[in-house]
């Protein structure tokens, strides 16, 4: 049975922006979490070869992007930080085939083959609902292509705790759509989690207003072009006024200029170049005031959150967001939780260029900084792999958790399993 | 039985009494020596082409080939302006047709020749509406993806069929290994079950499996009671 289990361990993260799934494996596949509704005169060709679909996902959708201009209307992003609304149907059959998508891709051959045993990642704020579908999608696909041998589903940060080894510690999830800081001992302690309604999303938003500000209005409006320029430009300072500073002091060494790739298109921040910073601290602090001109000409600001029955301000700075997780928790439990925290998602995952780590620095540093500024002394390390990690843990759950442990609503564990539930 | 030429005159005697003429142009000249069969102009100088398909033995055969007609004429008309194409089916079986919807979906009609040399039009073919350039230029891109897909599926069962043959080898090769392991010395091996050596290889291939302490904390989880 072990053995069984471990051969075909299958892990999924339905992340805001990016579904990644597969088997045992260094690594997963990933594709964008989108899909798009084609209509049946387009996809007539995809009939003759037996293979009939309105929703289109994977790598092929972007064959149709671009080549009409209602895309809009066609393409789907079911989620928004981490969220899939219960009654929208057009996404979940997004959701439906996506999950399909991985398992037709990964369905082994082999004679043993009965099923995966499947443990996906959802954001730690799902709803019940949100676990109510995923299970009802898999049991469908089982019943379509006898892939699915038993499925559960872990909150992300518990996954991620899971591929950094440690059993004790607090993860900050950060990714497209939304943060979610989860203190984890053995169990991920649900009434700590804080999340923020805030994530890459937020550094875009800066990046398409400095795009403005230089004059590229139309570029600012692509998301996937802002998302780049943001990725490649963007930095986090260790403290934004002095960065400022000495930006401004030394233009030379902090200048830079964007080449839009496979374009002959070049962006010159000239002396705007300081702004790169305000991109990566909108992450960690959107409260500075340097932002509030931001907020008065339109771009929105994050939306709070309620944990137990407390109101927490969307743009809470992170340190304090973490201090208050922390402070849900058991308090002889907190000195071991400062002593692990780990950031994971993309949304940690930023560069920081050789010339310039006198001021601009990894997302762990920057935390650790935010913390001691407020006499917190705190370990502080990015996941080995932000982008990987909640997959990472998946499949360790689905290897380790026994067999015979069924899906239990109350502490959400176990196996939702073929011939038990469906 | 009668001879293609018979067909051709057959099929344009009923064109012809529908108010058609046969059709011949210069732009038009590859398409008919290559594929097409036939061409008619209309009153409002729509232009229908035909394509001719015969029984072979197999009535397999002829949908195949039905279907990969409709793939070529699909790319081709995407590139001229032809507002209606029927394909002409000679004494077809009822197994030997595709399904009806592709026909409905493409647009293309469908024309039967029966036994008696009885022609009836069974699905009336649809006017082609202009399509823009771009809608067109995605079609093509995809019949030639589907082409592409198609070869390099070939090129890896060819591959995956090496494999198996080197595996083939390999597991003999064990087989053999394995046997005069055991006759060296049953003895001198060690007490390591099989699973727990083949279970202690796979947690080295990942890092992120080694010495994880959550396998063992995990493997404890049961129904609290
Ligand atoms: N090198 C980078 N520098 C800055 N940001 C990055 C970098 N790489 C990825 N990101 C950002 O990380 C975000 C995506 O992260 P991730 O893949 O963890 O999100 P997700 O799992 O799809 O969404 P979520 O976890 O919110 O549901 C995007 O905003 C992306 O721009
Ligand atoms: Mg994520």
């Amino acid at each position: 049975m072990d053995a069984y289990k471990r051969k075909y361990a299958y892990g999924e993260d339905y992340g805001t922006s990016y579904f990644k799934f597969g088997p045992l494996a260094e690594k997963p596949e990933i594709i964008e979490n989108r899909g798009i509704f084609v209509s049946d005169g387009e996809s007539i060709i995809f009939k003759i070869f037996g293979v009939s679909r309105n929703i289109i996902v994977g790598p092929e959708v972007s064959l149709y992007l671009g080549s009409r201009s209602d895309i809009a209307r066609y393409l789907i992003y079911p989620m928004k930080d981490g969220r899939v609304e219960r009654n929208d149907e057009k996404a979940w059959k997004v959701i439906y085939e996506l999950t399909r998508y991985g398992f037709e891709k990964f369905k082994p051959d082999d004679r043993d083959f009965d099923g995966f045993y499947v443990t996906a990642a959802l954001s730690a704020i799902a709803p019940d609902y949100m676990y109510e579908k995923i299970f009802e999608i898999h049991s469908r696909i089982d019943s379509e292509l006898n892939v699915v041998k038993a499925v559960t589903i872990i909150p992300q940060p518990l996954a991620v705790a899971i591929a950094q080894k440690t059993v004790t510690c607090v993860v900050v999830e950060s990714g497209h759509g939304n943060t979610q800081i989860t203190p984890i001992s053995m169990y991920p302690i649900r009434n700590a989690i804080v999340t923020l309604n805030r994530g890459g999303a937020e550094a875009d938003a800066v990046a398409a207003e400095i795009l403005r500000d230089l004059g590229y209005e139309d570029r600012a409006r692509e998301e996937k072009f802002v998302r780049t320029f943001k990725e490649k430009v963007g930095l986090i300072p260790l403290d934004l006024d002095e960065a400022i500073r000495k930006a401004k002091e030394e233009p030379k060494r902090f200048y830079v200029k964007y080449r839009v790739p496979g374009t002959r298109i070049e962006i010159d921040m000239g002396d705007k170049s300081w702004m790169r910073f305000l991109i990566g601290e909108i992450i960690f602090n959107p409260e500075h005031e340097i932002f509030e001109s931001y907020y008065n000409r339109g771009m929105s600001r994050p939306s709070d959150t309620v944990v137990g029955g407390e109101r927490i301000r969307g743009t809470l700075p992170l340190g304090e967001a973490i201090e208050k997780s922390v402070n849900y928790t058991p308090v002889e439990l907190a000195p071991s939780l400062f002593k692990k925290i780990i950031l994971s998602g993309g949304n940690f995952s930023w560069q920081v260029p050789q010339g310039l780590r006198d001021v601009a620095v990894d997302a762990a540093t920057k935390v650790r900084k935010q913390l001691r500024d407020m006499g917190i002394e705190a370990n502080v390390e990015l996941a080995k792999d932000p982008v990987y990690s909640v997959w990472k843990g998946t499949i360790v759950y689905s290897i380790a958790v026994p067999d015979d442990y069924l899906w239990d609503w109350k502490k959400k564990e176990g196996w939702y399993k073929r011939g038990k539930h469906y | 039985m009668l001879s293609h030429s018979e067909f051709l005159s057959l099929i344009e005697k009923y064109f012809e009494s529908r108010g058609y003429v046969t059709f011949l142009s210069e732009e038009y000249k590859d398409l008919l020596n290559n594929f097409f069969d036939l061409m008619f102009r209309g009153k409002n100088n729509e232009i229908i082409a035909i394509k001719i398909v015969e029984q072979k033995e197999f009535s397999l055969k002829m949908k195949e080939e039905i279907e990969k007609i409709i793939v070529r004429v699909l790319s081709i008309v995407s590139n001229i302006d032809i507002s209606k194409v029927y394909i002409v089916a000679v004494n077809p079986r009822f197994t030997s047709l595709p399904n009806i919807d592709i026909f409905k979906e493409s647009g293309i009609g469908l024309i039967t020749i029966g036994p008696d040399n009885q022609i009836i039009e069974r699905i009336p073919a649809k006017m082609r509406e202009y399509r823009n350039m771009v809608g067109k230029s995605i079609e093509k891109d995809i019949y030639f993806l589907v082409k592409d897909l198609r070869t390099k599926v070939y090129l890896l069962e060819e591959r995956m069929s090496k494999y198996e043959e080197r595996l083939n080898n390999l597991l003999r090769r064990i087989e053999f290994i394995e046997n005069k392991v055991s006759y060296i010395s049953t003895k001198e091996v060690s007490a390591i079950s099989d699973v727990e050596e083949k279970k202690k290889v796979m947690d080295d291939s990942f890092d992120f499996l080694r010495d994880n302490p959550w396998l063992n904390v995990l493997s404890k989880r049961k129904k609290s009671t």
